[in-house]
């Protein structure tokens, strides 16, 4: 239910202008700021597990889901370390809501993001963008990610597989 | 809810204009897609969405067209009322897209009411009343005597008394007589002196007759008691004391009669153009619009369009997006839609007004002249016979 001011007519105009700028993967619509990744989830289905129900082999994954999104990238962090140096960073992924609804999605943690030729393992998921105040209206999905190791999982090959 | 916004085409129907002004227009209903395509593409589209209907680019161009007749027509009412005026407002006297005929009416009507304090004309009555006069008596109020009594105390002017002397060509006789007045006299003392004694004639300029009748007029006046009276205030006095009884003759006027501002040359005339607000110019038809009209209905039409678009998008200052906000051009597109479109109703009006009648009556005035000035320098062939 909409607020008194901002009525489902404004919150198609918010929808609207929204995919206008983030772009709507869905309808294949390109958008202004147009930021893709691609969202895999676990496959709990062909994942194998062992007898404590741990995937020891390794997760499969769904195939990846294009999603639009803003994204904010923290800068890289080297780590020196006694095999080399380490890369890490953090980013923000910010979804809108409705887009997710429309491409029947749901974010969750340990989902990973494929952005910027590196896999991201989301660690949280925050909705909290409440338009008017409106718990109903929740505009947005953020999911915090860090960069991980694509031999971590097991979705390219890689040279140490 | 999602609401469908401009997808870059559209096909007009009969009834999508909030007025249907124009909709049984052939002219229109081709034109008014053409526009919303123009107008969404100037706006933008495809590389930007417009949060634009098509219903929204057909109000602005119905509301463009009605915009420019209605420039137009404020002009043609300035330009005529002057020769409308008096008119019937009628609906089959529609004078949209229509020539006028300067006409005098209006001086004409002007000229009349002068011609009625004069009773020579004019809308008001000139009525005739009575009263008795009393051996004797030589005042008599009007008002009390007559205006009270016939007219229930309503103010009333004379224009005319009929208290007079025999006219002095009575005492003239037949001016062709130039045989004596003593001939003259002695036919007037039977009482037929009206008729010409036959004697000879003599043909006498006609200034000689008015002189001898101002002469018998300026005698009775300051050597006898003629007949005359004053009249202040509708109090009348009477010259000399009267003798008899008799009836008293004037003519009047009731006040209001001539006071009424309302009043027309005839009653079936009531219902006419009176100003700026009843004279019969309707939208005009948007066939009959030239093509420099309808390139000003374009430009007017987009202007509106962008107005529109900028109350939309103004209505919230900031629109969410996921984790932020972003500021939307609404006001802008207000601002830069209201510049333009006061830039279009300013250089209308001012081509309108170097087409009014007065203008061109200069204008013409002043080609006249250059074109004796330029023909004086035309030399001139010399003549040899």
């Amino acid at each position: 239910m909409a607020g008194r001011f901002i009525r489902n007519r404004d919150l198609a105009f918010f929808d609207t202008v929204n995919k206008e700028l983030l772009g709507d993967p869905k309808t294949g619509k390109d958008g202004v700021i147009d930021q893709i990744v691609h969202l895999y989830k676990v496959d709990a289905y062909e994942t194998e597990t062992n007898l404590y129900g741990e995937a020891s082999t390794g997760k499969s994954w769904s195939k990846g889901i294009k999603l639009a999104c803003t994204i904010e990238a923290e800068d890289f962090d080297f780590e020196q370390t006694d095999f080399g140096p380490d890369l890490n960073q953090n980013a923000s992924f910010n979804f809108l809501r409705q887009s997710l609804i429309d491409q029947d999605v749901v974010v969750d943690i340990g989902d990973y993001l494929e952005w910027n030729y590196a896999y991201w393992a989301i660690n949280a998921v925050n909705e909290n963008q409440l338009i008017g105040g409106q718990f109903d209206q929740n505009h947005s999905v953020t999911a915090t990610a860090y960069l991980t190791e694509i031999s971590s999982m097991n979705i390219e090959r890689t040279r140490s597989k | 809810m999602a609401v469908t916004i401009w997808q870059g085409s559209s096909t007009f129907a009969s009834g999508q204009t909030p007025y249907g002004f124009y909709d049984s227009d052939s002219s229109f209903q081709s034109d008014v897609d053409k526009f919303a395509d123009w107008a969404g593409r100037r706006l933008g589209y495809p590389i930007v969405d417009i949060e634009l209907q098509s219903g929204s680019f057909y109000a602005c161009f119905e509301e463009a067209v009605s915009e420019y007749s209605a420039q137009v027509n404020q002009f043609n009412i300035r330009d005529n009322l002057l020769h409308l005026q008096g008119q019937s407002t009628g609906s089959s006297n529609d004078f949209t897209h229509k020539r006028i005929k300067p006409n005098l009416g209006n001086v004409v009507n002007i000229s009349q009411q002068y011609g009625a304090e004069v009773g020579v004309g004019g809308f008001v009555d000139w009525r005739k009343g009575s009263i008795d006069v009393v051996s004797g008596s030589q005042d008599y109020d009007l008002n009390e005597l007559y205006a009270s009594v016939s007219h229930s105390g309503e103010a009333i002017e004379i224009k005319k008394i009929f208290h007079e002397a025999v006219p002095a060509v009575n005492k003239y006789y037949d001016p062709y007589a130039t045989t004596g007045y003593g001939t003259a006299n002695f036919v007037e003392g039977f009482g037929f002196g009206d008729y010409s004694p036959a004697t000879s004639f003599v043909l006498m300029p006609v200034f000689e007759d008015l002189l001898r009748i101002q002469a018998i007029e300026f005698n009775e006046q300051i050597r006898k008691s003629q007949y005359s009276f004053s009249l202040i205030n509708n109090k009348l006095k009477l010259f000399p004391r009267p003798t008899a009884a008799a009836k008293l003759w004037f003519e009047y006027i009731v006040v209001s009669d001539r006071d009424n501002s309302q009043s027309t040359s005839y009653s079936g005339s009531a219902d006419v153009i009176s100003d700026y607000s009843n004279v019969p110019y309707d939208n005009m038809q948007y066939k009959f619009i030239n093509d420099v009209g309808k390139q000003w209905i374009r430009k007017f039409g987009l202007a509106l369009s962008k107005e529109l678009l900028g109350n939309i998008r103004s209505k919230f200052g900031t629109v969410p997006i996921p984790n932020s906000d972003v500021t939307m051009d609404g006001e802008t597109l207000r601002s830069e839609a209201t510049t333009e479109k006061e830039a279009l109703v300013a250089e209308l009006r001012e081509t309108l007004e170097q087409t009014s009648r007065r203008v061109m009556m200069e204008a013409d005035s002043e080609e006249g002249a250059r074109l004796q000035e330029k023909l004086g320098k035309v030399p001139l062939s010399i003549y040899i016979g």
